[in-house]
């Protein structure tokens, strides 16, 4: 890619306000070119890395079957659950075990989301109010369930200086800062992706620029056809010793799945193959 | 001669008893003084907190007169609004008893921070018609107001950013739901800061632009409101009926109606006070009544003289309640400077903020101001004067009825 079309690509790109934020970027992004010539960087821009690295995560569909163990200080607790998801819209999660919680779901359809307890054999509708709040009292919210596709319309991004993995990856370093008007309560969120798409990092930051919580890849391994993130690790940076550990055992991507895999009678009468 | 036609002569006598044994005259003044005089300050004080709560309610969103959706008093969702139409807005604001009136949004929802998030209730308003009308229109604290009415600021209370552990100029989510009952969404900046007189105002109002609000339920020139203000608490029925005539499809509600619960509160109030007053007045009674007695025992001897003078019974017992009369008459007078005074020493109000967090529960701000009533004072009086007069009769048929030979014996031993 030659120098003119790399700049053509900065100043024209598709959204304003990162045109508005380009001369930093122009700068570093020569001073990169000029120390790594055919680097990717010229070629993927900070948004379109972002897309790429949400779709590596979950293709076009996929099924996950993962444990997921919350840690608090006092106690500590392992679940297992079944993962559908089509697309950015639609995601099911089913949990299986322990016996407790078996059966629990959630679907999330859009921007909606709704949860299945079978205990009162009730699906709830999770309100606007409670999108924020913890999700099975891990340390995700149903926000961070519903709303990953966020990062890609509601977001700018822009390149950071590159950072070498302990395991000598070149990680790109992405600052996502929320539009204004973005139903987004992060200050900026800065994402570590690898060459080959897995994201390593992704750490939220509160309005003041204080890291609040982050979620790492601790353990990368073949699985479901490719290298995967198998082991994330989703820590509360402002109480010590609180995380959610999700352990994959299983993935495949790119199923034929039904549609009405992701419907509210589903969700209440699971019809999927476990 | 009949009893009456001796009233000056036994007022005479009454005042001259009254003044024969000066300490007890003057303990009974103080009792019934310090009775009247506190129960005075204690009206003042209660009206000064009815008045308070009424008025703060009023201001504080509610208005005199409120033209909603049939149902939205019962539940108050975007579900229940209406449009906005600016030939009967205009006929409504040139009606004579019409000194504000301001068309809103209000919706629940629930704003977000990074670390907490809460319930509120998110207005859409416009700054014009707002101001010195309601607490959207009160000047900020810090920051700066909403400026027009497609302002995309969000104006908050002091509480409320604190509970977010937010800061001026930083970014929230408003979640609500739009009209088809979607969750609706979107980041807004806090621009301005309010400090209210409750701290219940301060964490559930949260006020943004009209155009804002309704772009967030998808409900352009749509409101859930209109907020009116009359010069007085009592809105006249034909006044009504007019709205009704323009807004023919909504309900026409009065803030007697919204806020039942300070309708309760200042009626109940009311008939404590009213029970307060009754017991005061009955431990003052009582009190007369003993020193009544004293002084008729003392005076036996006299009475049966009197009586055998040819004294008639009736004149005995009208002077034995004259006595009291004036007693109370002048107690009372003095207890009246006493509670004025006392008002008027706490005019500037009491700061109550030490209990503030209980009292606003009940609506009542950090600082009472006294408010004193012609007509609890002329209550007050007339009830003493009528049952202290009653319960004088007693001590004085006892004193009475006795034979005049009864009387002197005793006065004798």
């Amino acid at each position: 890619m030659d120098f003119s079309a790399f700049l053509s690509q900065i100043f024209f790109s598709r959204r304003t306000r990162r045109a508005r934020r380009s001369t930093p970027f122009a700068f570093f992004a020569l001073f990169a070119l000029s120390l790594f010539p055919s680097s990717s960087l010229a070629e993927t821009t900070p948004h379109d890395r972002i897309q790429a690295a949400i779709h590596y995560w979950r293709e076009d569909s996929s099924r996950s079957d993962a444990s997921m163990i919350i840690h608090r200080p006092s106690w500590e607790r392992t679940m297992r659950m079944h993962t559908w998801t089509k697309g950015l819209d639609h995601s099911l999660i089913r949990f299986v075990a322990p016996k407790k919680d078996a059966g629990s779901a959630s679907l999330k359809v859009k921007q909606d989301m709704w949860s299945f307890t079978p205990k009162i054999n009730r699906i709830i509708k999770i309100p606007g109010s409670m999108m924020h709040q913890s999700w099975m009292g891990s340390d995700f919210s149903y926000n961070d369930l519903a709303r990953d596709d966020d990062l890609i319309e509601q977001y700018t991004h822009r390149y950071l200086p590159e950072e070498t993995s302990p395991e000598g990856d070149t990680l790109y370093v992405v600052e996502s800062i929320p539009l204004d008007d973005a139903p987004v309560v992060w200050g900026k969120e800065i994402i570590k992706v690898r060459e080959d798409n897995i994201i390593i990092e992704h750490t939220f930051f509160d309005q003041d620029m204080t890291p609040i919580k982050r979620l790492r890849t601790v353990k990368i391994a073949p699985l479901g056809g490719k290298l995967f993130p198998v082991e994330l690790l989703m820590k509360n940076l402002e109480n010590d010793g609180e995380w959610t550990k999700i352990i994959h055992h299983e993935v495949a991507f790119d199923l034929n799945l039904s549609s009405n895999l992701f419907t509210l009678s589903n969700l209440r009468n699971p019809r999927e193959r476990q | 001669m009949g009893v009456l036609a001796a009233l000056p002569l036994l007022s005479r006598l009454a005042f001259r008893n009254i003044l024969r044994n000066r300490k007890r005259s003057f303990l009974t003044l103080l009792a019934v003084s310090v009775g009247i005089g506190s129960s005075i300050l204690l009206a003042a004080l209660a009206r000064g907190m009815g008045e308070q709560i009424t008025r703060d309610a009023i201001y504080g969103m509610t208005g005199h007169i409120q033209v909603r959706h049939a149902s939205f008093t019962d539940d108050p969702s975007i579900e229940h609004r209406f449009v906005s139409d600016e030939e009967s807005f205009e006929s409504l604001m040139q009606h004579p008893l019409v000194e504000h009136a301001a068309q809103r949004i209000r919706v629940p929802a629930v704003i977000m921070s990074e670390r907490e998030s809460r319930g509120i209730t998110l207005f859409g308003i416009s700054p014009q018609s707002e101001k010195d009308f309601s607490l959207a229109g009160i000047n900020p604290n810090r920051g700066r107001a909403l400026q027009d009415s497609s302002d995309n600021g969000l104006f908050i209370g002091e509480k409320l950013l604190e509970k977010l552990k937010t800061k001026l100029g930083r970014r929230v989510v408003l979640t609500t739901q739009d009209k088809d009952n979607n969750i609706s969404d979107r980041g807004f900046r806090i621009v301005g800061v309010f400090d209210a007189e409750l701290d219940s105002t301060e964490l559930s109002y949260v006020f943004t632009s009209l155009q804002s609000a309704q772009t967030l339920t998808h409900t352009p020139r749509e409101i859930s409101e209109i907020s009116i203000l009359t010069p007085s608490l009592d809105i006249p029925n034909s006044f009504i009926t007019f709205t009704q005539k323009l807004y023919p499809n909504q309900r026409i509600t009065t803030w007697k109606d919204i806020e039942p619960l300070i309708v309760t509160l200042v009626t109940i109030q009311n008939g404590f006070l009213l029970f307060w007053f009754l017991i005061v007045i009955i431990a003052i009674g009582l009190g007369l009544m003993n020193s009544l007695f004293m002084s008729i025992y003392e005076r036996a001897r006299e009475l049966g003289l009197m009586q055998a003078l040819g004294m008639k019974p009736g004149a005995i017992v009208l002077q034995t309640v004259l006595e009291s009369f004036y007693l109370l008459l002048i107690g009372s007078l003095l207890g009246i400077a006493l509670g004025v005074w006392g008002v008027h020493l706490l005019a500037n109000g009491i700061d109550i903020s030490a209990f503030a967090e209980g009292a606003s529960i009940a609506g009542i701000s950090t600082m009472i101001y006294p408010a004193l009533f012609v007509a609890d004072i002329a209550m007050l009086t007339v009830m003493l004067l009528v049952l202290g007069v009653l319960g004088s009769f007693y001590p004085a048929w006892h004193s009475s009825h006795e034979h005049s030979l009864t009387l002197i014996h005793r006065g004798m031993t």
